[in-house]
């Protein structure tokens, strides 16, 4: 005998209910979980390092770090907030069950921001939701203005876009403005910021955006929603 | 090769529906793709062959596109977009929210049960004739 079933359903809907429930529980805990994705070599870490540097004196700060190999990042990030290195040997992105292993790492405490870097990749990471609050795209303007079109889904996902080493824009082909309308002609609610993370350029209106997004995380009521960045497209 | 783990989650989705059904073997996997769904049909296949390599018997599967479509905010009208340009076609708007063509959707599944049809042709066999 044969029969056919008709399911209709999103294969994700599963996993993205699991991250649901680890946004939801971060943000019980009052914890921001910040989701950055860009090429390799964007400039995530040194972001981060810039970030961390600056909220860490107000804020505490926590930082999970993707990478295929070597715990070369978190040894970097390790004197600004703990951190935690979660190797994936291979793995092109990172998955829940990876964040909350290694999420259970840090030391206990309650975290007002979460940062978590994921594997240097604007493909595979944009389909998996890893519970966070916000995800932000980090390109750099050696690497074109023209990555938002090519990589439609990691933007679409995506709450905010970082354009850094902008210090370097003397010396690149790089147009700031055609960058932000191909980006905003895929997410047009994009919030766009511009970094020169070495010398700190640029970090205090994108700290001050992080702590306005989870003042609206904590306190809701005029804020939008907080929504899953993978699954709400 | 992020499509070994969609196909992953897709074998988690089949599994559960077939859990009900414990003398069924699936036949085939009827699956929808879109555009912004980030999946590259050919990896994809490649990945399902491998995985359903592992089940005996081994699944088929029968891949489709799904049309990217984008409702609306301003106008309220449903019209087909390209990934680099998410905007509606019949006002212009930028701000809608994306239809279809950015999941994996599983439409659905055939079943056989191959313990059952041998039983019933048995019991058949067996009946006294009138």
């Amino acid at each position: 005998m044969r029969e056919t079933i008709t399911v209709n359903q999103d294969v994700l809907a599963a996993r993205r209910a699991a991250a649901d429930r680890f946004r939801t529980r971060m943000g019980d805990c009052g914890t921001l979980v910040v989701q950055l994705l860009s090429s390799p070599g964007a400039g995530k870490t040194t972001l981060l390092e810039a970030t961390a540097q600056r909220l860490s004196q107000r804020w505490k700060v926590a930082i999970l770090v993707g990478d295929l190999a070597t715990d070369r990042d978190a040894q970097r990030l390790a004197p600004y907030a703990p951190t935690v290195q979660i190797t994936t040997g291979g793995t092109c992105h990172l998955e829940l069950p990876l964040i909350e292993n290694a999420y259970a790492q840090l030391p206990p405490d309650r975290y007002d921001f979460l940062f978590v870097e994921d594997v240097g990749n604007l493909v595979c990471p944009a389909s998996h939701d890893v519970g966070q609050h916000l995800r932000v795209i980090v390109q750099s303007v050696t690497e074109g203005d023209d990555k938002a079109g090519k990589y439609p889904k990691a933007f679409r996902t995506a709450q905010a876009l970082v354009i850094s080493k902008i210090d370097l824009l003397p010396h690149v082909p790089f147009m700031v403005d055609a960058a932000i309308e191909d980006a905003q002609a895929i997410q047009p609610h994009l919030e766009v910021f511009s970094v020169c993370a070495l010398d700190h350029k640029g970090i205090a209106p994108w700290c001050r955006y992080l702590e306005k997004q989870r003042e609206q995380m904590l306190h809701p009521v005029h804020a939008q929603p907080m929504t899953s960045a993978a699954s709400h497209s | 090769m992020h499509e070994f783990s969609l196909v992953e989650a897709l074998f988690e989705e089949v599994d559960r529906w077939t859990r009900d059904h414990p003398t069924a073997v699936v036949e085939s996997v009827r699956v929808r793709v879109g555009p912004l769904a980030n999946v590259e049909p050919t990896i994809f296949r490649l990945a399902f062959e491998q995985l359903a390599a592992l089940r005996t018997p081994t699944p088929r599967l029968e891949l489709e596109e799904e049309p990217l479509t984008v409702a609306c905010l301003n106008c309220g009208q449903v019209t087909e977009a390209v990934p680099q340009r998410l905007h509606c076609r019949q006002c212009g708007a930028t701000d809608v929210r994306v239809q279809t063509g950015d999941r994996i959707l599983l439409l659905s599944l055939t079943l056989l049960y191959p313990k059952s049809s041998f039983f019933v042709e048995d019991t058949r066999c067996e009946k006294p004739s009138p």
